[in-house]
């Protein structure tokens, strides 16, 4: 299945892009597309701990499941206001 | 180099509620306007802005990028979780992206009450939490050339 992960700030920056589209098996988590994100872009690794997953809008944890179509996000320390 | 996610305007407006993210100056007036009605004894306001001075480094702008269907999201469920915990009437929180020059006014929140203690609590509760958790990013431009994305300080 087919999930995009959207990137913004430092990490659209590091990566060059603003969206990642991943490969994954069926029953995937979150904790999987963070791995494959980082295969592919290995610039995201010191990054991996300062990440909070959002599925569809929520914040999730690692062992969130996923599914075809949604949308991911990482989001990197926020400083808005 | 990509360019910031397109910032098309988000806004939710209700009865109750008046949520917008999006490029161009603030109305602190509008929203004022909008959260007081007759029930209200107290409005409560926060206005957050661009200080020219950081640690001794000069700021010559911000510049603001957000997720904004989540930002908008968030910021719902906010004040949600205000109205919730105390007796408020109306509130309205407008977040500004892309540039703000120093003394520009990057957020404003607006809260009526009955009385002031929810007006105030209320208020500070959604200027914490916007801060704690909404997908909003701030980088700094400073005079000496460089720029940098700020760690948020809570």
């Amino acid at each position: 299945m087919t999930v995009r992960i959207l990137l913004f700030s430092r990490l659209r920056e590091e990566t060059e892009t603003d969206r990642i589209d991943c490969e994954l098996a069926e029953g995937a988590t979150v904790a999987d597309v963070i791995a494959e994100a980082v295969r592919l872009h290995p610039g995201l690794q010191p990054w991996r701990e300062h990440i909070r997953v959002a599925v569809n809008h929520d914040y999730v944890l690692d062992d969130r499941r996923l599914f075809e179509g949604d949308e991911v996000a990482f989001i990197t320390p926020v400083s808005g206001g | 180099m990509t360019k910031p996610h397109p910032d098309a305007r988000v806004e939710v407006r209700t009865d109750d509620l008046w949520i917008a993210v999006g490029e161009g100056a603030l109305d602190e007036t509008a929203l004022r306007e909008f959260v007081a009605d007759e029930s209200s004894g107290a409005v409560a306001s926060f206005v957050g802005q661009t200080r020219r001075w950081t640690d001794g480094r000069e700021t010559v702008r911000l510049e603001y990028e957000a997720y904004p269907e989540m930002a908008l999201a968030e910021l719902r469920k906010i004040a949600s979780e205000a109205a919730s915990e105390w007796a408020v009437g109306r509130a309205a929180v407008h977040h500004r992206l892309g540039e703000v020059p120093v003394g520009g006014a990057s957020v404003a929140i607006a809260v009526a009450a009955p009385h002031r203690d929810a007006a105030f609590a209320a208020c500070r509760y959604i200027i914490d939490e916007l801060k704690r958790r909404v997908p909003i990013w701030k980088k700094e431009h400073f005079a000496d050339g460089g720029s940098e994305w700020v760690q948020s300080a809570g």
